[in-house]
């Protein structure tokens, strides 16, 4: 029995635990029964259309679907990354690279090394992983950054009335904290 | 709708009735969200004199001047500088050329030779000397640190700042609004010697005597727009807005 696929003891498991739920949300009057049960039948229509395309992926296009497959879960993220940024300019193309280069650089230095398989079943999960990793760090440190220029405005407006270039008036101090706030380790 | 102060207030082509037009203002419009900051002005600014725009709180007084040195973009409009559309220009060189000076004073260095340098990178001590006098701050303020400076002497030393880069435009927004009567005498004076040697001067004030003293013509605005610009106050009716 492969371990990635749920029986379908394991997705009557599931339903049970749904429908649990829902009742106790009845019995409390939360109003939300409704809720959970929409909730619970679109993630099951969505994982289940998402596990046919996986499961073509896997079986007939190998590294070549799955580097698309990551590629369209990049254009995804920096769409969600730029989205928390708002009112950053340039936010989409900024973030959209951002998450691209850190998952190619990534995702093509465990495979160059032979660190893991190129086999579409391991590529994505993987890469997947490391997208939203990025998509998350992306997101951080675009939403500092425009925390930053908010904060120092005062400042930056100011050495723009003297003469300096808009890079020169945002940088070098606001960007490096916001970069130093974004490492979670600080 | 722009009501003008008939007669002397605006003279056709590039000639105010104070002199040639340094800046013009063409049915200028600024929004932000929903609110409407300027709403269609067409006015003409004066070289080599002192123009107050005055009106009350909220009425738009700060972001026609920001227009001037294009920190605020219009909406609709074009504001020009000597007939030439702002986004024409190098805007570093018209930021050079057109000094800034905001009502809170933003200090950006650790001391005091380094501010004025900050206007003016390379500037010498004996420079640096004659900008603190011009503001009224003693020379031996050059060595201190901005730290200790009160709220006057900080917004002082950032008009010497502006200063530094020797512009042709002053912009100058509550100027005396943090100083003692000294101070504020001080600088009345330097606005004065400004424009006696050629220098334009935009000053946004509450300070109506002040306005009475220095401006050559106001341009009233009430809620972002232009109700009155004509000649010198004391020949109009201006009113206070305290």
């Amino acid at each position: 029995m492969n371990p990635a696929v749920p029986t379908w003891a394991g997705v009557a498991a599931s339903l049970a635990l749904v429908a649990a739920a829902v009742a106790i949300a009845w019995r409390q009057r939360l109003h939300l029964a409704r809720e959970i049960t929409i909730a619970a039948g679109r993630a099951g229509v969505q994982l289940a259309a998402v596990g046919a395309i996986l499961l073509l992926v896997f079986q007939h296009t190998g590294l070549a679907g799955a580097t698309g497959w990551l590629a369209i879960m990049v254009l995804i993220a920096g769409q969600v990354a730029a989205r928390r940024a708002r009112g950053l300019p340039r936010a989409l193309p900024v973030a959209t690279t951002a998450v691209a280069a850190a998952t190619g650089a990534t995702i093509g230095t465990l495979l160059a090394l032979g660190v893991i398989s190129t086999q579409a079943r391991v590529v994505i999960p993987v890469g997947g992983m490391i997208v939203s990793g990025a998509m998350a760090a992306t997101a951080v440190t675009l939403t500092r950054l425009r925390e930053e220029a908010a904060a120092a405005r005062p400042a930056i407006e100011t050495r723009l009335c003297l003469g300096q270039p808009a890079a020169q008036a945002f940088a070098p101090q606001p960007a490096r904290r916001a970069a130093h706030r974004a490492d979670p380790l600080h | 709708m722009v009501t003008l102060d008939l007669p002397g207030a605006e003279v056709a082509g590039w000639m105010t009735s104070d002199g040639p037009v340094l800046f013009s203002l063409e049915q200028v419009t600024v929004r932000r969200g929903q609110a409407l900051l300027l709403d269609q002005v067409t006015c003409q600014i004066p070289a080599g004199a002192c123009t107050a725009v005055t009106g009350p709180s909220g009425a738009g007084k700060t972001t026609l001047l920001r227009l001037l040195n294009r920190l605020e973009e219009p909406d609709a409009g074009r504001v020009c500088l000597d007939g030439r559309a702002l986004p024409d220009l190098d805007v570093l060189a018209l930021r050079r050329r057109v000094a800034l000076v905001a009502q809170a004073p933003v200090l950006l260095t650790g001391q005091v030779l380094d501010e004025l340098r900050a206007g003016q990178p390379g500037l010498g001590e004996d420079q640096a000397v004659r900008l603190l006098e011009q503001v009224s701050l003693p020379p031996a303020m050059l060595a201190r640190g901005n730290a200790g400076l009160s709220g006057g002497e900080a917004q002082r030393l950032c008009l010497a700042r502006a200063l530094a880069a020797a512009p042709q435009v002053l912009l100058l927004d509550e100027p005396t609004s943090a100083l003692d009567a000294a101070s504020a005498r001080a600088v009345e004076q330097l606005a004065t010697s400004f424009t006696a040697d050629g220098g334009t001067i935009v000053l946004v004030s509450h300070d109506t005597a002040l306005t009475r003293r220095i401006a050559a013509r106001i341009l009233e605005l009430r809620a972002g727009r232009l109700t009155r610009t004509g000649p010198a106050p004391n020949t109009a009716d201006l009113r206070e807005h305290t």
